[in-house]
């Protein structure tokens, strides 16, 4: 059973709200007169404050009041809106376009240090002239469309993957046949 | 289950939310009594009132992508204009120079000179009343006793926690209590 005190707390929180009272608060006011004077008392004052709820201003009027909201709506959207809609991805894509700028950095700094090895390659091929060695001495031997092929595989990639390219482009048939007549580790 | 009237506003506010601004207009029409009366009472200031209610709406309609649906509509509104109405007293209270110290009490208009002057009284009690409340008291007083929203809901509106809220409430109703006697209510 809720004592006066627990009953009193109650009240406070309850007394003008729609919502019928708990059980045991109603069984205690039923038996404590001091409690349901207090409550009686609490009523009549929230009615007394709650009887006219919603009173606005004099002379507003809904039409005005909706069109002025208008207005304002009108007033900040093309500016306040996109920006803050906006700003809050502008850290994602900050975060984008600088792991973007790191790895495209990295890869040309990989691809500068990868095409000067292979640059260093084919001009060791070239400077020792086995290659051209190869092509004035032995032409005659090969059949022309296939030595133009690998020469002109060799001289597309001249700076990228030559030697290793060359050996890969060719079929078996074909790398059979080129180290059959030639001695390919040291052209390469 | 859901009154009748929560469920007008919640078809009213998915148009919204897809971009209808007349239904938005159509909300605030329903809501814009309780959103004004609220400022009202809370600034008893006819002019910020009217100004911090539009604020409220205007704010609403900028964030209604972040209205989930946990709450009643009704409650998210509030809980944006009660947010306004602290930092609009707050702001007040720094610039003591800015506050109008009459209170405007506009009298009724009911056609009936007798039941007006009844209303404009009681209306005037009203005021007195929330005036003798501190700011967070009389924010919590208001939004249960004229909103009736329930303490978890003016807890997640006003930040609090919710045995904050009730305390802050039951002093509002003693104070009320005081008040009362003071007046001579019976």
């Amino acid at each position: 059973m809720m004592n006066c005190s627990e009953c009193r707390d109650e009240l406070l929180l309850r007394v003008g709200q729609a919502e019928p009272l708990p059980s045991g608060l109603r069984d205690h006011l039923n038996s404590c007169d001091e409690c349901r004077k207090i409550y009686q008392e609490l009523k009549v004052n929230c009615e007394r404050l709650g009887n006219d709820t919603d009173f606005v201003p004099d002379g507003l009027t809904e039409e005005q009041f909706v069109a002025a909201v208008e207005r304002r709506i009108e007033r900040v959207r093309p500016s306040r809106v996109t920006w803050v809609a906006w700003r809050r991805y502008v850290p994602v894509v900050a975060a984008i376009l600088i792991v973007f700028a790191i790895t495209l950095l990295g890869y040309r700094e990989l691809r500068i240090e990868h095409d000067n090895g292979v640059v260093q390659t084919a001009d060791t091929l070239v400077s020792d002239g086995l290659l051209w060695t190869l092509y004035d001495q032995e032409i005659n031997d090969f059949d022309d469309e296939f030595f133009n092929l690998i020469l002109s595989d060799f001289v597309i990639d001249r700076y990228f993957d030559a030697g290793e390219q060359l050996l890969d482009d060719l079929s078996e048939e074909e790398l059979q046949y080129l180290q059959e007549n030639f001695n390919v580790g040291e052209i390469l | 289950m859901p009154r009748p009237e929560d469920e007008v506003l919640q078809e009213l506010v998915e148009k919204a939310l897809a971009g209808d601004r007349v239904a938005f207009s159509d909300i605030v029409r329903k809501l814009m009594k309780p959103v004004v009366a609220f400022t009202y009472r809370m600034t008893q200031e006819r002019e910020s009132a009217v100004d911090l209610a539009q604020e409220v709406f205007l704010s609403a309609w900028q964030n209604l992508k972040s209205f989930r649906g946990d709450s009643r509509f009704e409650s998210w509104v509030f809980a944006i204009a009660a947010n306004k109405t602290i930092n609009f007293l707050r702001s007040r209270a720094n610039h003591p120079t800015e506050q109008i110290d009459e209170r405007q009490v506009d009298p009724a208009d009911t056609g009936n000179p007798e039941r007006d002057l009844v209303q404009k009284e009681l209306r005037e009690d009203v005021f007195a009343f929330m005036a003798t409340l501190p700011e967070k008291q009389r924010l919590v007083f208001d939004l249960r006793f004229y909103k009736h929203m329930s303490f978890d809901e003016i807890a997640r509106a006003t930040g609090k926690a919710a045995g904050t809220v009730k305390t802050n409430y039951r002093e509002a109703v003693k104070k009320l209590r005081g008040f009362a006697a003071a007046k001579g209510w019976r």
